[in-house]
């Protein structure tokens, strides 16, 4: 490894000293923290105040179920009316087997077992209302505004039927934002290595450089020096991110534990208890996304070896955008039977492998099998890479890829 | 010293440099000529290490060599090979650490060469800014900073006026002194002439011309004596070694056909009313230009 620290050092300098450097790392670092630490705090005032009248309308209850009950009776069969302990208060009908809605009058909730759709939603509310308007009108517990307000208030309708369709979407977002995420990396980090070794190369400086060094050891450097920079841009957001976490939970203790309560009902929602399992879910998810960026990684500084033109270069990019749009769109569709098959490709483990882990498809085995896949993967396109790397590196003639694959091996 | 032994480099079917050898000792300069594609590169880059020779041996001081020699070897390449977003000083650091010296081992030469080639004014501009002529003179230094026990020096006064042509020379006298070896390339055999006694043209991966310069000019077939004679000369074209006699006024030109009998003609001349005698030995490139010439009748 002749040289590795002295051109990972010349590799990283220019990514961390210099004013422009310093100016884009305070602004990375300031934005989360300035989002989440000042502007979170708006966010949760807009919250807070939202929170202030369910609370009042909690606390007011003012429409006797039975006259709900009776309103909604002319639509529907079978209506359950429960308080707040999910006992039944008003039952409409006999028939314990088949309930067409149930509504939680103290949650604002409607829950039924069949899609009743927007229009009807919409009709309850209207119903319900309407009967406690009336009792308003009818002078009936009028005296304070929160009475009104509570009057006014909309009821959230679940669709009991769906509830799994609902899960597939927290878990389709999760997908989504791990998808995008690993996915704009990968393409700044192809764009980043690909033009500082395509530098080099149009500069001639590598003729010197890889007289000096062996082109594989050259290619690692890269490599590493990229994955560094990435990680570091990260972490910088990360770290800006917390501290204004910090920052938010200082200045609001109680609604930020609030919002980390949500999170673990999240967590629940989906099933996943806050225990070293969830830690190794993490590890994992980090791990393949940094494997799966190495594998771009070598494959964006063999192309850039390869070409003599910045233009070729980035149509040699056009392929791996292309590539990696696949994952990206059945993340978006939701094409489960081709992500279970996708995830074992270990270009693409990163995009599947989290949501299939969230959704039960897959075990935290296999998704440590695929990353092991994905380990080998990186060893075995590098070692094989590295002689194009090196034949590309010393061709500045216009011969085409194919050519030079086919000498690098017929030199080696 | 450098031992280059039978060397041969393929490429597919293509034969890049074949059967070359050749040897250099400390302090001495190599001419390494050749026309484009004709094999200089390649040997170039298995003198670095970078290619390994299909067959033969490369030896450095009796050692294979390899890219581990590199830190012995300084190396400047024919194009501008310089990092332009970097400044001069960060440059020279950056390949002098590459040769394994610290940055305190640097700094005392990079001042040093710098001053010589009054560049210290210059040491934080980035070299995009610099002129051709500054940015050769960088790609010099760095070339040599580390020291090397052997400097490849592909075309060193590219783009440099004769002022800078002279600083480069005089630094490259100055390394054969310490006992440098240095292989120097180039398309102006003037040059190549002035600096080497030894050289080597090499035509599609051929070696056409090897040896001494001086014992090569000597043992061509076709030499031109002038002769300033108040007398007519052209009495002597019945000798035997005497090609042709020509004449403008009293200049004349004698064409003979071997070294060995300048003496000779001396000889003949000295009966004779003689103002001046010139032997005009072939240049470089009248030596390169035959030797590419009879090659071609050949093929």
């Amino acid at each position: 490894m002749k040289n590795f620290k002295v051109l990972l050092k010349y590799s990283l300098k220019p990514k961390f000293s210099g004013r422009k450097q310093v100016i884009s790392y305070a602004l990375l670092f300031l934005f989360p923290l300035l989002l989440i630490g000042f502007g979170g705090q708006l966010a949760l005032n807009l919250i807070e105040s939202e929170e202030v009248n369910d609370q009042i309308a909690d606390v007011v209850y003012i429409t006797p179920p039975g006259k709900v009950a009776d309103a909604l009776s002319t639509n529907f069969s079978n209506v359950e009316i429960i308080d707040e302990t999910d006992q039944v208060i008003t039952k409409m009908s006999n028939e314990d087997d088949v309930t067409e809605l149930i509504i939680d009058l103290d949650n604002n909730q409607i829950t039924s077992d069949f899609n009743i759709g927007m229009q009807d939603s919409y009709g309850l509310n209207a119903v319900i209302n309407e009967v406690r308007m009336t009792d308003v009108i009818n002078g009936l517990d009028v005296h304070t505004q929160m009475e009104i307000t509570r009057a006014n208030s909309e009821f959230e309708y679940t669709n009991k039927f769906a509830e799994d369709n609902d899960n597939n979407s927290v878990l389709g977002a999760v997908g989504f934002a791990n998808t995008f995420i690993i996915y704009m990396i990968i393409i700044f980090g192809f764009q980043l290595l690909g033009s500082e070794i395509f530098e080099e190369k149009s500069s001639r400086a590598m003729e010197v450089i890889i007289t000096n060094t062996k082109p594989h050891v050259h290619m690692l450097v890269k490599v590493c020096s990229t994955l560094i920079f990435l990680v570091s841009i990260i972490l910088t957001i990360l770290i800006g991110a917390i501290l204004g976490i910090v920052i938010l939970y200082m200045s609001n203790p109680d609604t930020v534990g609030v919002l980390v309560d949500q999170l673990l009902e999240l967590l629940k929602t989906l099933d996943i208890a806050v225990n070293f399992q969830l830690l190794i879910f993490i590890i994992f998810t980090v791990l393949s996304g940094l494997l799966a960026v190495l594998l771009f990684q070598i494959i964006a500084a063999v192309a850039a070896a390869m070409t003599t033109s910045y233009e070729d270069y980035q149509k040699a990019n056009g392929p791996i955008v292309i590539l990696l749009l696949v994952p990206y769109m059945i993340s978006m569709i939701g094409i489960e039977a081709l992500a279970k098959i996708l995830v074992y490709f270990p270009f693409f483990t990163p995009f599947f492998a989290p949501s299939l882990y969230l959704s039960e498809d897959i075990s935290l085995v296999v998704f440590g099998a695929c990353i092991t896949l994905q380990a080998i993967t990186v060893i075995v396109l590098y070692k094989v890479l590295a002689p194009v790397y090196r034949e590309g590196l010393l061709n500045y003639s216009t011969s085409s890829f194919k050519q030079i694959i086919k000498r690098s091996y017929k030199n080696k | 010293m450098l031992q280059v032994v039978n060397v041969q480099k393929q490429f597919g079917s293509k034969i890049a440099v074949d059967n070359l050898s050749f040897e250099i000792n400390r302090g001495e300069i190599l001419g390494l000529l050749g026309t484009n594609g004709a094999g200089k590169t390649t040997t170039f880059r298995m003198i670095l290490g970078i290619f390994k020779p299909d067959s033969g041996r490369i030896l450095l001081d009796g050692k294979d060599i390899s890219i581990d020699d590199s830190n012995r070897i300084g190396f400047l390449p024919e194009e501008r090979s310089l990092l332009p977003k970097y400044t001069i000083a960060e440059q020279l650091y950056f390949f002098g650490e590459l040769k394994g010296k610290t940055r305190g081992e640097l700094e005392p030469k990079i001042d040093h060469w710098l001053s010589y080639f009054e560049l210290t004014d210059n040491r934080d501009s980035k070299i995009k800014e610099l002129s051709k002529g500054n940015q050769q003179k960088v790609q010099f230094i760095s070339s040599i900073l580390h020291e090397p026990d052997l400097v490849i020096l592909d075309e060193p006064f590219s783009g440099l006026d004769p002022i800078n042509i002279k600083l480069i020379a005089e630094a490259i006298k100055s390394l054969t002194a310490t006992g440098t070896m240095i292989i120097f390339s180039s398309h102006r055999l003037d040059y190549v002439e002035s600096f080497s006694k030894d050289v080597i043209f090499l035509e599609k991966g051929v070696p056409l011309l090897e040896g001494n310069i001086d014992e090569i000019k000597r043992a061509g077939n076709e030499y031109i004596v002038e002769v300033e004679s108040l007398d007519d000369l052209h009495s002597l074209e019945q000798v035997d070694f005497i090609i042709s006699i020509t004449n403008d006024s009293n200049l004349y030109k004698i064409k003979i056909d071997s070294y060995q009998n300048i003496d000779q003609l001396f000889s003949l001349l000295s009966a004779m009313r003689i103002r001046k005698f010139d032997v005009k030995l072939p240049s470089l490139e009248d030596l390169v230009i035959n030797a590419v010439r009879r090659n071609d009748e050949e093929l």
